[in-house]
């Protein structure tokens, strides 16, 4: 089991990459915007993805560059296996703990 | 938005980690169409420029790699190492920064001052001032209204909501005194309608607005009076006196600066109305009747032009025939500070043009400041040419070298800026130094003044990195490691056009200056036509009846060896009430003269020594004198009179209230009773004895022994006054005290300028004394002499200096020009202000560039040349 731990902002984010096969960082925020209502500057979730593909628990790949894009390349994120499992045990902690109230 | 921006890529290059910049620009971009296509453009934009902004999170972020990292904590410490080995330079840079930014800053807070006036009522921009413009005898007169205004105007036109009024007694002071018994305050005062504090809402300290003027007796004074009176006791409730009269204090109010009013303490207006003096009818009917009250309307946006033609129907039915035609004006409050002031101003007015002039030469003086900074860090990157090759050659990109010196720019300017700001808050309270301008720290307290203060430092630091910039552009790294910079920097056209505008700017402000000066020396060594030197005087305004006589006070001063002889005078012989209010008219003509007036006693033009150019002056022995007139030799000429003695004139006052036929006795020579900014305006005297100035024409003023002698008489005639004797002298130069600070306000900006410019050009010539080592080695070695060679490199500065002494000649003769001609009397632009100024700025900058071009003129050619 990886030891590191992460936070409210990080699993989020984690779950919202695990919903999706493939997904880049504007992705996220748009789903972090209409799933959560809250927002978020775009540079803080892009921050968050490379916090967690440093901890191992997503990986990368770069994309295809669109004219959407202005031309530049996009970076797609995956969740690993770390990370689903990590995501699972959170789950699984709060499942138990809310089993008792 | 297909591309993504250029500012934008430029700012996330310099600020954001280039390993993520490129998935980030398409994040944000692509974002940004999402939120379009949800049709929010705003959010969009602001969203992007979030989005932007925040990107600097990046910049130190774990994930960047550990050399740009790296390269920016080296920064740093290369960054302080140069600062010890460079003290010198630092200090000079840092020094010029905090000059320039500390002038600037100065001088915003007192621009911000003088456009604070009268913004703090409530509805300070629905108050106006209902002014009266007459053109009377070809002269343009703003004047107030009359006492029957509010009136009319509450009945008639619904759209004014409140209404007061402020009668002016600015000239006259009182006299205040708590409790009886105790010496007197000479205070200002003002009246006004009961209503004065709904429309202007004052804070009160003491009592409340609502009740405060309702009654005669009632007063309410300032914060600082009540602080000169009782101390540090409770006024409210008391009783004080003016001028001997009993008055309740209803309220203590807390007075700003920032008004264009000037009191002590109000009093309702229905008290000056309820003397004999006043015609109650003509007060209740006539609309040219003491129309010198200002009053102030509460009038809603957009409804201004209504309200003036409604004022304007009202008066057109009420004028009288023979009055001249007037039109109405409304005067918003807050521009009252710094417009043209009206006869009869409630307090002395901001000079616009000289704010504007002062925030003007601020910006010039921060514009060089950078340049200046930028100037120095040029001749300070030369000397880490090869540092920064060395960087280029271990693959720090161009946009890498870019950031650490904009880095190092803004450390520096942010340091000095801050000093600066600090030194500004903290000096004007622990430092009493005399500015010609006076420094208001409140003002930079404010968000917007905060706002400012960071653009500064930003726009600053963008300024100084442009030359660099150039520089690092230019960089080639084998030349560099060499020590050489690119040849494509060397031609500096650009800077040497720098060089010149600054050159030019610091040249111009030297000869204004000069003008300036000479031009205020001219109005105050000027003959006024009286012995300024010579006299003084005293203020006894106490009108008790048992107060012992002039007369007697005048024996006993005339007693004491050193005075030569006394008079008395209803006003200070340089403070002539405002405006010529009195037509002189000789007897059987139609047409006369505007005269001012002014109320004398015997032996006046004696002790003032003012010449008597044909009759006499008043005399004791002739009780005719009552009815005699001694009028000035302008008044004289301007009548038209070749033999003046003997003839009868009336008198009549502007606006027809007083008529009376007098007989000149004397004419004597015109005085200037005011200042030498206008034109001496034809004047006459009238007999007033036991007048309450008492002037006295010393042997030897400077003698203390007189002023002993007096000052031991004063208070057996004069109980309750303090003594007050005032040098006429000290009470002339106060005249000229604005133009004083004036001209001190340009002296230190030009010298402010001219430090600059010799900071810059000492760091420009280094530069360039370095570039021209070789050039200067081979000359010596093929015989040319060191004089020689200091000539040779010195003369380009000389020549920058010529060239800049002719683009500015030109315009600053059209502005010494423009700016005389609102002066009477007036100095002739004589070309030597020119020259010296020319003269002064060579000198100056030769001094500056001598030590660098003798440090290459002198080296041994053996060295700087064996390494090629």
């Amino acid at each position: 089991m990886n030891n590191e731990s992460i936070g409210v902002l990080e699993e989020m984010v984690l779950l919202i990459v695990m919903r999706e096969n493939e997904i880049n960082g504007a992705e996220v925020l748009r789903q972090y915007v209409d799933l959560l209502n809250r927002t978020i500057s775009l540079p803080a979730i892009v921050s968050v993805l490379k916090r967690l593909e440093q901890k191992g628990f997503l990986t990368s790949t770069l994309g295809a560059a669109t004219s959407e894009r202005g031309g530049k390349r996009k970076r797609l994120y995956q969740a690993t296996a770390e990370g689903v499992a990590i995501a699972r045990t959170i789950q699984a902690n709060r499942n138990a703990l809310w089993s008792g109230i | 938005m297909t591309k993504f921006p250029k500012w934008a890529s430029l700012y996330m290059s310099l600020f954001c980690d280039s390993e993520i910049q490129e998935e980030l620009e398409g994040d944000i971009l692509s974002n940004y169409h999402w939120r379009i296509e949800n049709n929010q453009r705003v959010s969009a934009r602001l969203h992007f420029l979030r989005d932007v902004l925040f990107s600097t999170r990046f910049m130190f972020s774990r994930n960047s790699s550990a050399a740009s990292l790296q390269l920016l904590l080296s920064t740093f410490t290369i960054y302080w190492r140069n600062i010890k080995r460079n003290k010198v330079a630092f200090l000079l840079n840092i020094f010029g920064l905090f000059i320039g930014v500390f002038c600037f800053l100065a001088i915003y807070s007192f621009h911000e001052f003088e456009n604070s006036y009268d913004r703090q009522y409530t509805k300070a921009d629905q108050i106006f001032r209902i002014e009266k413009v007459e053109y009377d005898l070809e002269e343009k007169r703003v004047t107030g209204t009359s006492y029957l205004l509010p009136e009319f105007v509450a009945n008639q036109i619904a759209e004014v909501s409140n209404m007061t009024g402020v009668i002016n007694m600015r000239y006259d002071r009182a006299n205040l005194q708590y409790p009886k018994g105790n010496p007197w305050h000479r205070l200002t005062l003002t009246l006004a309608k009961p209503n004065f504090f709904e429309v202007f809402d004052f804070e009160f300290l003491e009592g409340s607005p609502d009740d405060a003027l309702t009654d005669t007796n009632r007063i309410v004074i300032t914060e600082s009076t009540r602080r000169k009176l009782f101390k540090e006791n409770d006024a409210y409730g008391k009783v004080l006196y003016v001028n001997e009269k009993p008055y309740e204090v209803s309220g203590v109010i807390l007075f700003p600066e920032n008004t264009h009013f000037e009191f002590d303490f109000i009093i309702n207006y229905e008290v000056m109305f309820s003397t004999d003096f006043w015609d109650k009818e003509k007060l209740a009917t006539d609309w040219h009747y003491a129309d010198f009250i200002f009053h102030y309307a509460q009038i809603p946006h957009g409804k201004e032009k209504e309200v003036i033609e409604s004022i304007n129907r009202l008066y057109a039915k009420h004028k009288h025939e023979d009055k001249p035609e007037a039109d109405f004006q409304l005067h918003s409050v807050s521009d009252i500070h710094l417009d043209e002031s009206t006869d009869w101003e409630l307090s002395e007015n901001g000079n616009a043009y000289f704010v504007q002039m002062m925030m003007i030469l601020a910006l010039i003086v921060i514009v060089l400041v950078a340049v200046n900074y930028s100037f120095i860090n040029i001749a300070q990157t030369s000397n880490r040419i090869k540092e920064l090759g060395l960087r280029n050659i271990l693959g720090s990109t161009n946009t890498n070298l870019l950031s650490i010196i904009v880095i190092e720019n803004i450390i520096s300017i942010s340091f000095a800026s801050v000093v600066a700001a600090l030194a500004i808050l903290w000096l004007p309270d622990n430092l009493p130094l005399q500015l010609p301008i006076t420094i208001h720290p409140e003002m930079l307290l404010t968000l917007k003044s905060t706002w400012i203060l960071l653009g500064l430092i930003l726009l600053l630091s963008l300024l100084a990195s442009i030359f660099p910039m150039l520089l690092i552009q230019s960089l080639q790294p084998i030349l560099a490691l060499k020590g050489r910079i690119a040849s494509r920097f060397g031609h500096f056209s650009l800077l040497k056009s720098l060089v010149t505008v600054q050159v030019m700017i610091s040249l111009g402000l030297i000869i204004s200056m000069i003008i300036f000066h000479r031009q205020i020396s001219f109005l105050m060594d000027k003959d006024p036509g009286f012995a300024v030197q010579h006299i003084g005087y005293l203020e006894r305004y106490d009108r008790g009846d048992n107060r012992p006589s002039y007369e007697a006070f005048k024996e006993e001063l005339l007693q004491i060896p050193g005075i030569n002889s006394v008079t008395s005078s209803a006003q200070i012989p340089l403070r002539w009430p405002a405006g010529n209010n009195y037509e002189l008219i000789l007897k059987g003509e139609e047409e006369g003269v505007l005269c001012s007036r002014a109320w004398i006693d015997y032996d006046y033009f004696e002790t003032l020594e003012i010449t008597m150019q044909e009759g006499r002056d008043y005399s004791k022995q002739m009780t005719s004198d009552t009815n005699a007139i001694i009028i000035g030799a302008s008044a004289a000429k301007q009548l038209g009179l070749d033999d003046p003695l003997g003839k009868t004139v009336k008198i009549f006052f502007r606006g027809g209230a007083i008529v009376e036929e007098k007989t000149i006795i004397g004419v004597v020579e015109d005085f200037n009773y005011r200042t030498f900014h206008s034109q001496i305006m034809p004047h006459y005297y009238m007999l007033a004895p036991n007048g309450p100035v008492i002037t006295i024409n010393f042997a030897d003023i400077h003698n203390q022994q007189v002023h002993e002698q007096i000052q031991t008489l004063w208070p057996s005639y004069s109980p309750n006054e303090a003594y007050n004797f005032t040098y006429m002298e000290n009470h002339y130069e106060k005249q000229y005290q604005s133009d004083l600070a004036q001209r001190n306000a340009i002296f230190i900006l030009a010298g402010v300028v001219l430090l600059l410019a010799s900071l810059g050009i000492f760091g420009i010539s280094s530069f360039v004394a370095k570039k021209a080592t070789k050039a200067v080695s081979i000359r010596k070695v093929l015989g040319a002499r060191v004089s020689e060679l200091y000539i040779q490199q010195a003369k380009q500065y000389v020549i920058i200096s010529v060239i800049s002494f002719l683009l500015c000649m030109v315009p600053v003769y059209l502005i010494a020009f423009n700016w005389l001609q609102g002066y009477a009397y007036r100095i002739v632009i004589n070309p030597m202000y020119f020259v010296t100024g020319l003269a002064i700025v060579i000198l100056i900058i030769v001094a500056v560039v001598t030590g660098n071009i003798l440090k290459i003129a002198t080296l041994n050619p053996v060295n700087t040349l064996k390494d090629e």
